[in-house]
């Protein structure tokens, strides 16, 4: 498996990720909707027009955040993971437009063995998403719980 | 039927959200599609059965958050939301898998204008999710940014 196990992490590692993806007006509308959001300013270019301060729609920004940990996942979770147990510090300093390049960046800022279970432990990470101009559009702090080598799998 | 402006939000009261949403492993599939999430404990059901901490996969915890936050659009923020300005405190206390249905509920927490521009206030919602159990699955602090009825120019 392509993910780092716990003993990989290491505080202060930083980890430019390489998938990188443009988002469109098809995936703002397609995420709202598969979300029941009827926010407008996430789904209608006339509602946009004539009241956004933008003028045009904005993408969804739990997309931005959703893609900006789904591109982390290859290089650090893949495989390793047991799940996400929370997150935290979410801020979007500039917002996204359809077209827009988006790609991430993860920081590790700490991790805890678990005092009862030799087989994982926790690592904190901070997630950061940028676009094309390097502008942060989304930034967050997330634990997740990750498992050691000695982790065996459930029907082994 | 509109969304609240600023005035209507009454700090303390909690929203129950009509609808539920149940969940499927097509959607968790679909969500790490669109969000270029290669973890396998989502998409891939082999690998949870053999690896996963439940034996089966594990839904996407940012797409429980987005419709557990999506839910309560309609009732809330529709058309009068101007920008979400951060989140904190996202709590995933119980696992969610296909089959799940999920139920939203909103508490607003507070309510603050601003004194620099009297046609916006910030909001700030303390949102649930509760599955078919009435267990919470998910939680998190959200603040956004809404119209004022002082607001001019709006054209709803």
């Amino acid at each position: 498996m392509a993910g780092l196990y716990f003993e990989d992490f290491e505080e202060g590692a930083v980890y430019p990720h390489e998938a990188e993806r443009t988002v469109t007006l098809a995936d703002s509308i397609q995420y709202a909707c598969m979300c029941m959001d009827t926010e407008p300013r996430y789904l209608s270019e006339a509602w946009a027009a004539k009241n956004s301060p933008h003028g045009r729609v904005q993408i969804h920004p739990l997309y931005v955040l959703s893609l900006i940990m789904g591109v982390q996942v290859t290089e650090l979770t893949l495989g390793t993971t047991l799940g996400n147990l929370s997150m935290g510090g979410v801020s979007f300093p500039h917002p996204v437009f359809p077209g827009d390049t988006l790609r991430g960046v993860t920081t590790i800022l700490g991790k805890r063995a678990s005092s009862t279970k030799p087989d994982r432990g926790i690592v904190d990470f901070l997630h950061d998403g940028l676009n094309q101009r390097d502008e942060i559009v989304a930034r967050c702090t997330r634990r997740g719980m990750m498992v050691t080598r000695a982790y065996k799998s459930v029907k082994a | 039927m509109p969304g609240l402006m600023f005035e209507d939000f009454e700090v303390g009261r909690r929203y129950d959200h009509d609808g539920g949403r149940s969940v499927t492993q097509f959607d968790n599939i679909w969500y790490s599609c669109m969000t270029l999430n290669t973890q396998p404990l989502h998409s891939n059901i082999d690998f949870a059965e053999r690896n996963g901490l439940y034996g089966k996969p594990l839904f996407n915890s940012m797409y429980t958050l987005s419709i557990v936050i999506g839910q309560s659009s309609a009732a809330l923020t529709h058309g009068t939301l101007l920008d979400v300005l951060g989140l904190d405190e996202i709590d995933f206390p119980k696992p969610t898998f296909a089959q799940d249905t999920l139920y939203s509920r909103t508490t607003v927490n507070a309510a603050r204008p601003r004194p620099q521009d009297e046609s916006v206030g910030e909001i700030e919602f303390f949102h649930e999710g509760i599955n078919q159990r009435g267990e919470t699955i998910a939680s998190a602090r959200r603040t956004v940014l809404v119209r004022r009825r002082s607001s001019l120019g709006r054209s709803e």
